[in-house]
């Protein structure tokens, strides 16, 4: 998060500061791809990129603090994922293996890869709670957004985004507790 | 974990502390906020869970860095962030003061200016009055005077032209104004009425403008009596009587000619 100068670097990223727009993409995209990656597990570097497109497209017009901010960026990120899917539901794809070329090929491929594995086993619990309710968790702890936001972003009641994280978050707990993750 | 439903909420395998967990704790951990040190063990495992969710980025988590910043680039140039827009406002050449620099450009524009118009003058394509004064002073081409509308419709022309005619000489101020306006809009101004109606008349006589610069007036366009007659001879259909007017014509003529009982202008053609 970046707090009080979040103001700045936003009016600088809109007048054309790509220096500002990296501080902006820097300070999300680490909760973007762990949210996708809970949602939309095959596509989220994907839909990553889809996403930074359509922000790069209306960042002139967005006006707003921080918190819209993230609000609109993971809206649109749930937008793309939604219609990911269904792409994929439409044609039949055969999966790259994990860990498949293209992170080979990058220069750090293998601090990629570690921490690729790592993050799927940190997320790998939340993953595992029904879709909903990882969903709501992913949004209200990952990526930081106010219950409204996200009783707004998924459509349902303030009061039944609360229920939906607590019983998550008591699942959570408990699975914990079972396998014994030690952090 | 006490309401009614909330049997309905254990996942298979699983036996929930539900009672350890109350409400308050679970909204610490969406918050983001501390928990306390005597809160359940498995509340600080799943904090410890979020807390490495939010730790800092690895180098997987920025990889779509350059493709979104190539983005930003490409999408910033054409709102007036490009680096074009970021020049300066002004630039003028080190060596001269302001002044001169702007004398300079007065100076310049003016040449162009002088320098288009006299390629236009030559080209003949300025306006009328502005090639006549060219044509006096530096001996460009001639104004093309265009020739006079001619009449599409020759007895819709014979009509206006009759009327016309006939406001002026008997009619009313007001019929008089009704007639010039209809007419001049169809003949393209107030002073190609007589032209427009000489050549609705008479149009195998249409008037032709003095030859004084042949070079620079258009060839007249030979006019036939009935174009379409020649275009049907073109394509091999030769009309039967291509000078006889239809009979049913003839006859509203006459008609109209024996009701009215004096003769009107288009009789004239």
């Amino acid at each position: 998060v970046i707090g009080a100068l979040f103001g700045a670097r936003l009016a600088e990223a809109q007048s054309g500061d790509e220096a500002a727009f990296a501080c902006l993409f820097r300070d999300v995209q680490p909760a973007l791809l762990r949210y996708l990656q809970v949602i939309a597990p095959e596509a989220a570097d994907d839909v990553a990129g889809e996403t930074w497109l359509q922000v790069v497209a209306g960042l002139a017009g967005f006006r707003g603090g921080e918190e819209a901010f993230r609000a609109w960026l993971f809206t649109i990120a749930r937008h793309r994922a939604i219609d990911a899917g269904r792409s994929r539901a439409r044609r039949r794809t055969i999966p790259l293996p994990e860990n498949g070329a293209e992170q080979l090929a990058a220069p750090d491929a293998a601090d990629v890869a570690l921490e690729r594995i790592t993050t799927h086993a940190v997320l790998a619990p939340i993953s595992a709670l029904p879709p909903d309710q990882a969903e709501i968790i992913m949004l209200r702890v990952v990526a930081g957004l106010a219950a409204h936001d996200v009783a707004q972003l998924v459509g349902k009641s303030p009061g039944a985004v609360r229920v939906a994280a607590h019983r998550g978050l008591r699942r959570l707990a408990a699975a914990v507790d079972r396998v014994g993750v030690t952090l | 974990m006490s309401g009614p439903g909330a049997s309905s909420d254990v996942m298979p395998g699983f036996s929930l502390p539900s009672r350890e967990l109350d409400e308050p704790l679970l909204d610490m951990l969406l918050n983001g906020r501390p928990l306390p040190a005597d809160a359940p063990e498995q509340l600080h495992a799943v904090a410890g869970l979020f807390a490495s969710l939010a730790g800092p980025a690895g180098p997987g988590k920025l990889t779509g860095e350059a493709a979104a910043r190539s983005a930003y680039a490409r999408a910033a140039a054409p709102v007036g962030v490009s680096p074009v827009a970021r020049r300066p406002a002004r630039r003028r050449l080190p060596w001269l003061p302001a002044r001169v620099n702007a004398r300079l450009a007065a100076g310049l524009a003016a040449a162009a200016v002088c320098l288009s118009s006299a390629a236009g003058a030559y080209a003949a394509v300025l306006p009328g009055p502005i090639q006549d004064f060219a044509h006096h002073v530096i001996g460009a081409p001639a104004a093309r005077h265009a020739p006079p509308r001619v009449p599409s419709g020759r007895q819709a022309a014979n009509r206006l032209c009759s009327t016309y005619e006939h406001a002026m000489t008997h009619g009313p101020a007001r019929a008089k104004a009704v007639a010039s306006q209809k007419l001049a809009r169809a003949a393209g101004g107030a002073g190609e009425i007589d032209a427009y109606c000489a050549a609705a008349w008479r149009p195998s006589l249409a008037p032709a403008a003095p030859a004084a610069h042949p070079a620079s007036h258009p060839k007249p366009r030979p006019k036939t009596g009935n174009a379409k007659a020649a275009k049907r001879k073109a394509h091999g259909k030769p009309k039967a009587h291509p000078s006889r007017v239809p009979t049913a014509r003839r006859r509203a003529h006459g008609k109209a000619k024996s009701q009215s009982g004096s003769p009107v202008a288009h009789d004239r053609g």
